[in-house]
């Protein structure tokens, strides 16, 4: 018996007809692998790099000293720590005297990331550094021009005073709302106390910080969540608001779905690989037990083979992971400029634990079929080629799948939307094929083109062979195209968030007299301005007459104050005769020319302080008080990196008061010395450089489009394995009646139209079905998980059709050529 | 193993009482046999004949355990086939029943030797190959061990047939229409094959044909005409 196994499984081996199940397991097993390695890696390696962004991977962030053995507890765990205090102060200098934000950071600052000073003010060299000395301060680039200081000057904070050292190129953990913050300062944690500046009631942001494994830092969060008061915060990289902790959100999120699609994907290729393969065998098995095989022998035959395929497909697996890691790794570790860690076993376990469960679910049910196979079949074949799936397979199959899911995501939603979308999308398609059958049928008899006839006719005559192959196709179709159109809009959306020449400076505090002079010297030099957005400082002072408080944000609450809820601070008023780029109206009419005394107010501002379109805000500007009405809600992306404000105000407002300017704009690269002598002629302007911040972002944002690039191209693969598996199987169904219409005499020309219309048929129903199941999808997706707002994609209308009648129809006729190519006594021969 | 106790002779190899046989299809139920009560002796030959359509094909699945009849029994080699499940009934095929059809039905993956030795591997027999070659040189096969069903010529394919149908030294062996896709000459050969190696083995033969010269090779004949016995 054991020969006899061996034997078979070698004919098999010989004739390929275990290789698209070989292929299907390979494919399962070395994305799996790529998945929980490469891009798990790459991840990673981005979550690390990004943790620069916050100069570290977690921070405990508090307006209080925090009461907790937070060093100890680092040492303990070997993380590193470094502290910070951020506090606002005036600094004095060459008799000058301005508004700075100090951050007194102490030696291990920063944890990560790069904190880069330059030894001048308009050079372009800097140096890595880590600390600052006792005495010394390193001051931002306006700094200099409003001060009217150089580097090794003195300059006073408080009681104390410091050498300035440096210029400020780049401090990792900078806020992202850097246009509107005082600039910075920064000194030694040790200096402070020297300063006296630091009173009760000051205005304090203590920043712990701690960097180090992964595992220690979960244990660290673990240890710390509990103790922490309710205005103490634990925050890492993504659970900022920076356009950063988005981006990868959304990606960590994508790649999870892509992955699990890769997985399904496979899963399906199995499946319709390993019931082609069953459809090859059911003579041969009713033949066996003619010939009196009993079932356990049957088993051992057909079970030995796919446990022997299973286990070959995985070590293959594996193996082609590990070649291909080679170059992947080292392409994306060069293009992205970060440093892989290493992968470890886990992906290799996760990797032959996926090969072992898809492989063996979803092959199980079609063996078992084929065990089912009655020898009368040798005599006769009573419904046709094909046996059809009953009930219970098809739960199996989506209790495996649904399994499979959870395992993957962990997501509940996620699994019940695949899920969900998949079954509604099967029940469409069993009714939508049942009615064009039935209307096919009624159409065919009229029909004049004999290949078409007989495709109609064969269409309707194995009408349940041809759901599930429909299902196949769907399937493949689909999955495909919700990942391609989910990576593409990420994709687009970061693109339009960081778009190409974006303005990489701000400039504000221009005068009205100084305004048509920088116009001019700035159209002299080619270099673009936006907009020059008049700029009015207010403080919100009542709501419909009613006074609000005034305390600052995170002080405020309802229990503690009678009053109203404020703004929290003086906001920053401005006057736009367009909607700003990407904002959105939601409510009311936008302001134009002719509004008086109206104002347009940002989504969140106006919900958390409880505004509605109608309402009436008073504001304090300067000594004079002005009221405006609300005529719209806005929505505002943050994530832009451009001028944004709460508050805008229609134009006859701003006319009443001396208001000084914003602008922004893209300089290039060799236009550093131009800007240095401007501002050293206009020495009140501040500038802005946020380009080391763009650089930054647009890096990560390229990093992460990579790698879902990557995953689009293993789902590609996989899809169109299920889809080749697909068309090899419903070929698999049509042989008997080409051969027989070949035996007969019909042309190859016929047949081979007969069979293209029939797969073009198929392939644009599936095509149709899948589009329209893949745009559910994504408006749950969209909607549910990703957050990005909900919209029609019209090219997956087209391409869904297009996509499915073409590689349908290609793949369908590629391979009924194979076999028209012998002549029809070969074809009879293989027909036994 | 069943211990289906034969109040039969004990030289009645196969006893079919009553039997009636009937199928659903959408014009109703259509019926293909009719009240056949037939016994076959040990070692009997026993010719199946009658238009096409008739029902041969359909009864000679019954009396081999491969199809049940709607009403009645069938007793082989001492087991009554109602009593007996699928696995049962295989196993009592393996042991005392080989078969050849009109369309050959080798395993194409597997070689001519390879075919022939299948029953006695399923059956376990320790020699399988060397009888296999035995049986190939029998029907004049030994240069062509090797060769796939479709390398084979049709006339080939059935002597692989009969040889594989022989090497588990069979009871009963059903043969239907052994020779029908084959020319005169080669459907002769194998005809002559079938009962020259019958007549050595002793075995039983029932054979399905609708040619009378082949039927008249046949001990006995029964005439079948739209699923009744009209002649016995
Ligand atoms: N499962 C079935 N469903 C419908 N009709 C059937 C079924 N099985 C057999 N028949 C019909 O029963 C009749 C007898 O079939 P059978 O194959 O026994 O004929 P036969 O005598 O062997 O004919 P031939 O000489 O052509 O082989 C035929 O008309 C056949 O179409
Ligand atoms: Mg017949």
């Amino acid at each position: 018996m054991k020969s006899l196994i061996w034997r078979l499984f070698r004919a098999e081996l010989r004739r390929g007809e275990l290789t698209i199940v070989a292929a299907a397991i390979v494919l399962a097993v070395s994305s799996v692998w790529l998945f929980t390695s490469i891009t798990d890696r790459m991840e990673q390696a981005i979550f690390n790099k990004s943790g620069d962004f916050i100069a570290a991977d977690r921070v405990v962030r508090s307006a209080h000293p925090v009461d907790l053995p937070l060093a100890e507890q680092a040492d303990d765990l070997e993380l590193d720590y470094a502290e910070q205090l951020l506090f606002p102060s005036m600094v004095y200098g060459n008799e000058n005297l301005v508004l700075a934000s100090v951050k007194a950071v102490s030696e291990q600052y920063p944890l990560k990331g790069s904190l880069r000073i330059s030894s001048d003010v308009a050079g372009s060299d800097a140096a890595q550094k880590q600390g600052i000395a006792v005495g010394e301060a390193w001051l931002a680039e306006r700094l200099f021009y409003q001060l009217k200081v150089d580097v090794g000057d003195a300059i006073e904070i408080g009681e104390a005073e410091f050498i300035i050292s440096g210029r400020i190129v780049n401090e990792p953990d900078a806020p992202f709302s850097v246009f509107m913050t005082a600039p910075r300062v920064i000194i030694n944690i040790n200096d402070v106390a020297k300063t006296e500046v630091v009173q009760p009631g000051s205005r304090l942001a203590y920043r712990y910080m701690f960097a180090g494994e992964k595992t220690n830092l979960a244990e660290f969060e673990n240890w710390v969540k509990p103790l922490l008061a309710d205005n103490q915060r634990l925050v890492n990289v993504s659970s900022g608001d920076s356009p950063l902790a988005g981006a990868l959100q959304k990606a960590q999120q994508f790649l999870l779905l892509a992955g699990l699609i890769g997985i399904l994907l496979a899963s399906a290729a199995i499946a319709v690989a390993s019931r082609l393969y069953c459809q090859r065998h059911y003579d041969t098995v009713a033949m066996f037990k003619v010939l009196g095989a009993s079932k356990p022998q049957i088993r051992a035959i057909y079970l030995g083979h796919f446990f022997a395929v299973i286990v070959a497909s995985i070590v293959i697996g594996v193996g082609v992971a590990f070649i291909v890691q080679w170059p992947v790794a080292n392409y994306v570790e060069s293009l992205l400029n970060i440093t892989l860690p290493s992968a470890g076993a886990s992906p290799y376990l996760m990797a032959i634990g996926s090969g072992l469960i898809c492989g063996i679910t979803f092959t199980l049910p079609t063996l078992i079929q084929l065990f089912d196979i009655a020898p009368m079949r040798v005599i006769r074949r009573d419904s046709d080629d094909g046996v059809v799936n009953p009930l219970w397979v098809g739960i199996w199959m989506l209790l495996s799948v649904f399994v499979l899911l959870l395992l993957y995501s962990g997501s509940l939603m996620l699994s019940l939307i695949l899920l969900g979308v998949g079954i509604a999308a099967v029940a469409l398609l069993l009714v939508i094929s049942q009615l064009l059958l039935w209307f096919g049928k009624k159409r065919a008899a009229s029909l004049r083109n004999l290949s078409l006839k007989i495709a109609v006719s064969s269409l309707y005559k194995r009408a349940k062979q041809n759901r599930v192959q429909l299902i196949g196709f769907t399937v493949a179709i689909k999955l495909a195209l919700v990942v391609w159109v989910i990576q593409q809009d990420l994709i687009s959306e970061w693109q339009q968030q960081l778009p190409e020449g974006a303005p990489n400076h701000f400039m504000y505090n221009i005068s009205e007299p100084q305004k048509p002079l920088i116009n001019a010297r700035f159209e002299n030099e080619n270099v673009e301005l936006t907009e020059m957005f008049p700029m009015l400082r207010g403080r919100l002072v009542s709501i419909n007459d009613e006074v609000v408080s005034q305390q600052r944000e995170g002080e405020y609450s309802e229990k503690n104050s009678s009053r109203r809820r404020g703004a929290g601070r003086e906001l920053n008023l401005s006057s736009v005769a367009n909607l700003p780029y990407r904002n959105a109206l939601l409510e009311g009419e936008w302001l134009n020319a002719s509004s008086v005394n109206e104002a347009s107010v940002e989504q969140d501002f106006a919900q958390r302080l409880n505004i509605t379109v109608g309402d009436k805000l008073g504001f304090m500007v300067g000594a004079s008080e002005i009221v405006v009405n609300v005529t719209s809600v806005r929505s505002v992306d943050w994530n832009t990196m451009q001028p944004n404000f709460y508050v805008l105000l229609s134009q006859d407002i701003l006319k009443d008061f001396p208001t000084g300017y914003l602008t922004s704009f893209n300089l290039p690269e060799n236009k550093s010395a131009w800007m240095a002598e401007t501002m050293a002629s206009f020495p009140t302007l501040v500038l802005i450089n946020v380009k080391a911040l763009i650089t930054q972002l647009s890096q990560v944002v390229d990093q992460v489009a990579l790698a879902l690039r990557l995953v689009l191209v293993v789902v590609l693969l996989a899809s169109s394995l299920v889809l080749y598996a697909q068309v090899q199987s419903s070929l698999e169904e049509r042989r008997q009646q080409t051969v027989i219409l070949r035996t007969l005499g019909a042309s190859a020309k016929l047949l081979r139209n007969a069979v293209i219309y029939e797969f073009v048929i198929l392939g644009f129903l599936a095509g149709f079905i899948a589009a329209s199941a893949a745009q559910t999808i994504l408006l749950l997706l969209q909607v549910m998980v990703f957050d990005i707002g909900a919209s029609i994609n019209w090219g997956l209308w087209l391409l869904g059709p297009v996509i499915g009648t073409l590689l349908v129809s290609v793949m369908g006729a590629g391979a009924t050529l194979r076999l028209l190519k012998q002549n029809s006594a070969q074809l009879v021969r293989n027909l036994n | 193993m069943p211990t289906t106790e034969s109040t039969l002779a004990p030289n009645i190899i196969i006893n079919a009482s009553g039997l009636n046989h009937h199928v659903a299809t959408h014009a109703g139920n259509l019926s293909l046999l009719n009240d056949i009560n037939l016994q076959i002796k040990q070692g009997e030959s026993l010719a199946i004949v009658g238009a096409s359509g008739s029902g041969k094909t359909t009864l000679l699945s019954i009396l081999a355990g491969l199809d049940s009849a709607s009403q009645g029994n069938v007793n082989l080699c001492g087991q009554n086939l109602e009593s007996l499940d699928e696995e049962q009934r295989a196993s009592l095929r393996r042991e005392n029943v080989g078969f050849i059809f009109q369309q050959f039905l080798l395993v194409p993956a597997l070689s001519a030797l390879e075919n022939v030795m299948l029953p006695a591997e399923l059956k376990g027999v320790a020699n399988a190959r060397q009888l296999a070659e035995q049986w190939l040189e029998k029907v004049g096969l030994a240069e062509r061990h090797d060769h796939y069903p479709n390398q084979l010529s049709g006339g080939e394919q059935q002597r692989v047939a009969i040889a594989r149908a022989f090497i588990s030294q069979p009871k009963v062996l059903f043969a239907d229409e052994p020779s029908a896709n084959l020319d005169n000459s080669n459907g002769q050969i194998i005809e002559d094959l079938l009962f020259e190696l019958n007549q050595q083995s002793g075995t039983t033969l029932v054979l399905v044909t609708h040619e009378l010269k082949l039927a008249e090779r046949c001990a006995r004949q029964i005439t079948l005409q739209a699923g009744r016995i009209i002649k016995q």
